[in-house]
């Protein structure tokens, strides 16, 4: 299948669909409409695309942000006719058979430049986080596609913590498990040392130091004992 | 009142050394930053950034240091969706011997084109954003209600109904004023009995000054506020005779 964009008959279409699944009155996705010109406005490039069963966040971003050659493109950051296409040829992987639908931000990209919007998407966001930040977003990116938990919701939330990479590369120092290579167990967790207390201190670090300049150790240096707890 | 520390000594800049101009013609918006701090005392090397932002969205743009100030190349707004109401804030950093010090800062920065009186600023600011099907709604953001009404590459000459469509006031307003009083009769952090600057304040002031409204909720439970709510939405309509508004 070729990368293409859906019009808005076909953004319309998609979200009839989903809330068919919502309501039970259809049992999956039907996305034979991709193959429908009526339904979409055509992508500039030719670049094929697989079906394939990606593990995880990273994996499917790795390969969007290459396939689209997103770093050079940025301007496809907020495509949402591109995006929401995609969301359809991966549902399998947005929404699985068994799960339940989420909201419509998960899979249908609206007001793109609007960030409390755009971090929601489960395509669009992991793909633009993993272009601007590589490496440093294997902690938000090791999930399944479908799953959101609270330590994206707390570092996403907001643009100014996700896309600063010193602050992101002290949340991986905390969290992050470089040999299980998975978060760190309790990192989903809403008490003391929590993601949740991190955005909130940081929030307070930020009336004083522009965390955006600094290393990560002084980052870390700056976090009271009660994060102590992460650091190996 | 809340105390608040300043251990670091930071400045506190001056919205008038801060003069923002939007371009507001072009299909992304940019700005421009005429920035006056070199009298601060602050050393030469330290940088200069300027950050817009509207609700979670963000950029940050290099203005060069205290002693060289530079409007970077391109400044467009490409992060920053549909508004008319950006804020700007202004960071001064120390990046070498306290490194990521804070040594001044400013906030809640409006960009001259937007900038008016403060005894001047309207009641009810609107905004123009991207409402997808909605043709508007309320917000009540950090500075109070703000009419959200959908752009006009959405709704041709949205703008002009806005301010001069009798039939828009008459349909919309009521509505608006229902749940402005709805949101200040629930507020657990308001007292009716306060007089102060707060958002809350002034519209309680404009309901009995311009509405009449003399009495308040009997306590700050749904059904009492529901029903005040009511009140003042109705007041506001006998006010503004919004029948004949529409019907004529």
């Amino acid at each position: 299948m070729y990368i293409n964009r859906l019009n808005a008959d076909g953004i319309s279409e998609f979200h009839s669909q989903i809330q068919e699944l919502r309501s039970g009155t259809r049992a999956r996705l039907d996305i034979s409409f991709l193959n429908d010109l009526k339904f979409l406005s055509g992508f500039e490039r030719e670049i094929e695309i697989e079906r394939i069963n990606f593990r995880n966040k990273l994996e499917i971003s790795e390969y969007l942000v290459n396939k689209l050659s997103l770093a050079e493109n940025k301007y496809l950051y907020y495509d949402i006719g591109l995006w929401t296409y995609l969301s359809v040829f991966y549902f399998y992987l947005l929404c699985p058979v068994d799960k339940n639908v989420k909201a419509d931000a998960r899979y249908i990209l609206a007001d793109p430049k609007n960030w409390t919007r755009y971090y929601r998407h489960l395509l669009a966001c992991p793909a633009r986080l993993y272009c601007e930040l590589k490496d440093l977003s294997k902690a938000f990116l090791a999930s399944p596609i479908h799953i959101w938990g609270d330590f994206h919701e707390q570092l996403t939330a907001y643009q100014d913590i996700a896309t600063n990479k010193p602050l992101i590369e002290t949340a991986n120092a905390l969290y992050w498990d470089n040999a299980s290579l998975q978060l760190k167990k309790g990192a989903g967790s809403k008490g003391a040392g929590s993601p949740r207390r991190f955005s909130d201190i940081v929030g307070q670090f930020e009336l004083t130091y522009d965390l955006n300049v600094m290393g990560s150790p002084d980052i870390l240096t700056l976090f009271p004992q009660e994060f102590n707890k992460w650091i190996a | 009142m809340i105390r608040k520390y300043n251990y670091t000594g930071r400045q506190k800049i001056s919205q008038d050394r801060i003069i923002i101009k939007q371009d507001l013609n072009s299909d992304v918006k940019s700005f421009e930053a005429d920035l006056k701090l070199n009298d601060l005392g602050l050393p030469d090397h330290a940088k200069i950034y300027v950050e817009p932002y509207f609700k979670s969205s963000f950029m940050r743009f290099d203005f060069g240091t205290i002693g060289r100030t530079q409007n970077p190349s391109n400044t467009q707004l490409t992060d920053i969706p549909i508004t008319d109401r950006v804020l700007y804030r202004l960071k001064i950093v120390d990046e070498s011997t306290e490194k990521g010090l804070i040594l001044g800062f400013a906030d809640e920065i409006v960009a001259n084109n937007n900038r008016t009186d403060t005894n001047k600023s309207p009641l009810l600011p609107v905004d123009f954003n991207d409402l997808s099907n909605r043709i508007w709604k309320l917000e009540f953001r950090n500075e109070g209600p703000v009419l959200c009404v959908n752009w006009d590459g959405k709704i041709d000459k949205i703008r002009e109904i806005v301010s001069k469509d009798n039939k828009f006031l008459s349909l919309v307003y009521p509505e608006v004023i229902r749940q402005i009083s709805f949101n200040v009769a629930t507020d657990e952090d308001f007292d009716f009995n306060d007089i102060g600057n707060s958002w809350q304040y002034k519209w309680l002031k404009y309901f009995k000054a311009s509405l009449g409204i003399m009495h308040i909720p009997e306590t700050k439970e749904n059904k009492d506020a529901l029903e005040w709510s009511d009140d003042v939405s109705d007041a506001f309509c006998k006010s503004n005779k919004v029948i004949d508004l529409l019907i004529n």
